[in-house]
């Protein structure tokens, strides 16, 4: 006699993998935020964040609002003296969108400056909450628990989703504080940073994303949990330092198309939507045939 | 024909040089509570992670319920296994993280959480329900992980040491849980206590260094042949052996290294093949092959060896090899200072462990 393997007769029908998903992805999001190293991400990002945008405010009222009026300038020039500023500024940035988008005040240049200088942090602190999680899951042998009710594959996609969660919500929390103390103090007019905060939230998902998805697959591949940490972090920084250097680098790692995502440029999009899939299915793969 | 529970098929597993599981193939039958018997090391745990999924074989395949387990797929829903050593997040309750497994088997909150409840309730924990893990003693802990293994309604349950680190009462309470739920499910169970295996199991298998030793009902295991340990005070020439092979049934005959002891199977002459319990067998044996340790021929201590239990059983035939065997062994200039007679489930265990040094030795 044979049955389904979705409903064993005598047995129970089993949840879809989708449900299974969201069921690992809550309790590790929940599990996360209210871990310390999720109240240090919060604490160092928004130090970091906040630190730059205070001296960026500076910088602009010392100035006389060079940073803040940019938007108002451009709109004064002519349409030929646009064109040209725009080609000017996108041939320093590398991109022609982001150069629209700041010239147009889609994406204000107080809040690229913040996301410029701030985002260096985000990978690790990404990696700093989350190196261990699938790790100790295998380590400890609680990942014998789960995997006999739950498939890998939405295991592994409810860790992502978790730690993306966890870690996309702090940086949306410390955004929020920050827009928040600066408008509410009068050092910014809240209207037009609406539109690029919004932007730079659908960046900043795709962004940490994919971090999260480089920390699973460290957190799958190490032998031990404070490995995931050391390779983690080691590969972080040697990739960032050797896409200086080494040519395919240059135009194919991550670090390089941070800020062109934050302004949702389809090309960043494309190549962060590229090393998310690479990340994802190299981890699924390994975590397939690794023995727990 | 039924399919059987699990089938494992010339399951091999290799972690790089090392052979876990060597050419490994039985079958556990539908509705059976099956014993997983080896030594430290002897693969039973590698075995359970294949029937449960968490080890891929290199080679071979396993089966449940007919259908064969693939690559980082568990068999959801048909199997739920109690793993050795896995700890549970420390920082959770124990009937949270119950709940929360009972979830991802599909139970809404409010069922996973009744059906923590009433599987804490089930091992003797319903007043721990909210405690944290971490805090818990071991043996609550292991009671804990038993408790996962009675969430869900799966027709196989695989126990890996589940009495290991109990209290006595906790172990028999943990016994009396097996029997009653092999009613409607067929259990699998590793325990390093034969008494344990022996009382409570209808099936066994026995492993040694990763491969199959035998395979069979508990009843068979048991009544295969009546095994005698003969101790002596002086070492034998290996060439006792053809001759007490040649002049005495015996299954198997094997001198140690050393020339000190013989281990002996003889056939089994009885009707049914079983002269009497393990644990009467062997005591009778052993007490009485003590009391006349120190006679130097050891006619006495053969003959009254298992005596008792051999009456019992109306096995006549196995005392007239008895004497035979030690009248091969006076010949030889043998001086017994024991003979242990026995059949139950530890002292096959012992010889088949014995057999199987001794082949490496050979090898």
């Amino acid at each position: 006699m044979s049955s389904s393997p979705a409903t064993p007769p005598g047995g129970h029908a089993v949840p879809n993998p989708l449900t299974q998903s969201f069921l690992v992805a809550r309790h590790e999001a929940k599990a996360m935020l209210i871990s310390f190293r999720a109240a240090f991400f919060l604490v160092t990002y928004g130090l970091i964040s906040g630190g730059i945008g205070a001296a960026a405010l500076w910088a602009d009222r010392k100035t006389g609002g060079r940073l803040s009026g940019v938007g108002a300038q451009f709109e004064a020039l002519s349409l030929e003296d646009k064109q040209e500023a725009i080609r000017s500024v996108a041939e320093t940035l590398g991109s022609e969108h982001l150069a629209n988008a700041l010239l147009k005040g889609h994406l204000p240049p107080l809040v690229y400056i913040v996301l410029l200088l701030s985002t260096f942090a985000i990978p690790f602190l990404c990696l700093l909450v989350g190196y261990n999680r699938i790790a100790d899951d295998i380590h400890s042998r609680f990942a014998r628990y789960l995997l006999q009710r739950v498939h890998r594959g939405p295991y592994l996609a409810g860790k992502i989703l978790g730690h993306w969660l966890a870690c996309f919500f702090a940086i949306v929390v410390v955004h929020a504080i920050l827009v928040g103390v600066a408008t509410a103090t009068g050092r910014l007019e809240l209207g037009p940073l609406v539109d690029g905060i919004l932007r730079a939230w659908g960046g900043m998902a795709l962004f940490v994303l994919a971090y999260v998805a480089f920390s699973a697959f460290w957190s799958v591949v190490s032998p031990a949990s404070f490995l995931a940490l050391l390779f983690g972090g080691m590969s972080l920084l040697g990739l960032w330092f050797m896409s200086f250097w080494v040519e395919p680098l240059r135009t194919t790692w991550l670090g390089r198309w941070d800020t062109r995502l934050f302004t949702l440029e389809p090309q960043a999009i494309g190549v962060y939507l590229g090393h998310i899939a690479v990340f994802m299915g190299v981890t699924y793969l390994l975590l397939r045939r690794k023995d727990v | 024909m039924t399919t059987p529970a699990i089938e494992i098929v010339h399951a091999t597993k290799r972690f790089g040089a090392v052979v876990a599981v060597d050419d490994l193939s039985f079958e556990v039958p539908e509705g059976a509570l099956f014993g997983l018997i080896g030594a430290n090391g002897a693969g039973k745990t590698t075995t359970f992670g294949l029937m449960s999924g968490f080890v891929r074989p290199t080679e071979g395949e396993i089966r449940v319920r007919g259908h064969r387990l693939s690559s980082g797929h568990p068999p959801l829903g048909r199997v739920l296994a109690l793993p050795q050593d896995a700890a549970m997040p420390p920082s959770m309750t124990a009937a949270s993280v119950l709940a929360m497994l009972a979830m991802l088997e599909g139970r809404g909150a409010l069922e996973a959480r009744r059906r923590s409840l009433d599987a804490l309730a089930r091992v003797g924990l319903a007043d721990i329900a909210d405690r944290k893990v971490g805090v818990l003693s071991h043996g609550q802990r292991r009671r804990v992980g038993i408790a996962t293994t009675l969430l869900g309604d799966d027709e196989v349950i695989l126990l890996d040491e589940p009495t290991a680190g109990l209290d006595p009462r906790a172990a028999s309470e943990v016994r009396s849980l097996m029997t009653t739920l092999n009613a409607e499910r067929t259990i699998v169970v590793s325990s390093h206590n034969l008494a344990e295996i022996e009382a409570i199991c209808t099936h066994a298998a026995m492993i040694a260094r990763g491969r199959l030793v035998t395979s069979s009902t508990m009843a068979a295991m048991k009544k295969t042949g009546t095994l005698v340990t003969v101790t002596l005070a002086r070492p034998l020439p290996a060439a006792v052996c053809p001759r007490i092979e040649a002049e005495i049934g015996v299954r198997r005959v094997e001198l140690s290294a050393d020339g000190l002891r013989l281990h002996i199977e003889l056939e089994d002459a009885s009707p049914d093949g079983i002269a009497g319990t393990g644990t009467d067998a062997g005591t009778d044996a052993g007490t009485d092959a003590g009391a006349d340790a120190s006679t130097d021929a050891g006619t006495n201590a053969g003959t009254n060896a298992g005596t008792d239990a051999d009456r019992a059983a109306g096995c006549g035939d196995v005392e007239d090899r008895m004497n035979a065997l030690l009248t091969v062994l006076i010949q030889q200039g043998a001086s017994v200072r024991s003979v242990e007679r026995g059949q139950g489930l530890e002292q096959r265990f012992l010889a088949e462990m014995a057999q199987v040094d001794r082949g490496r030795e050979g090898v």
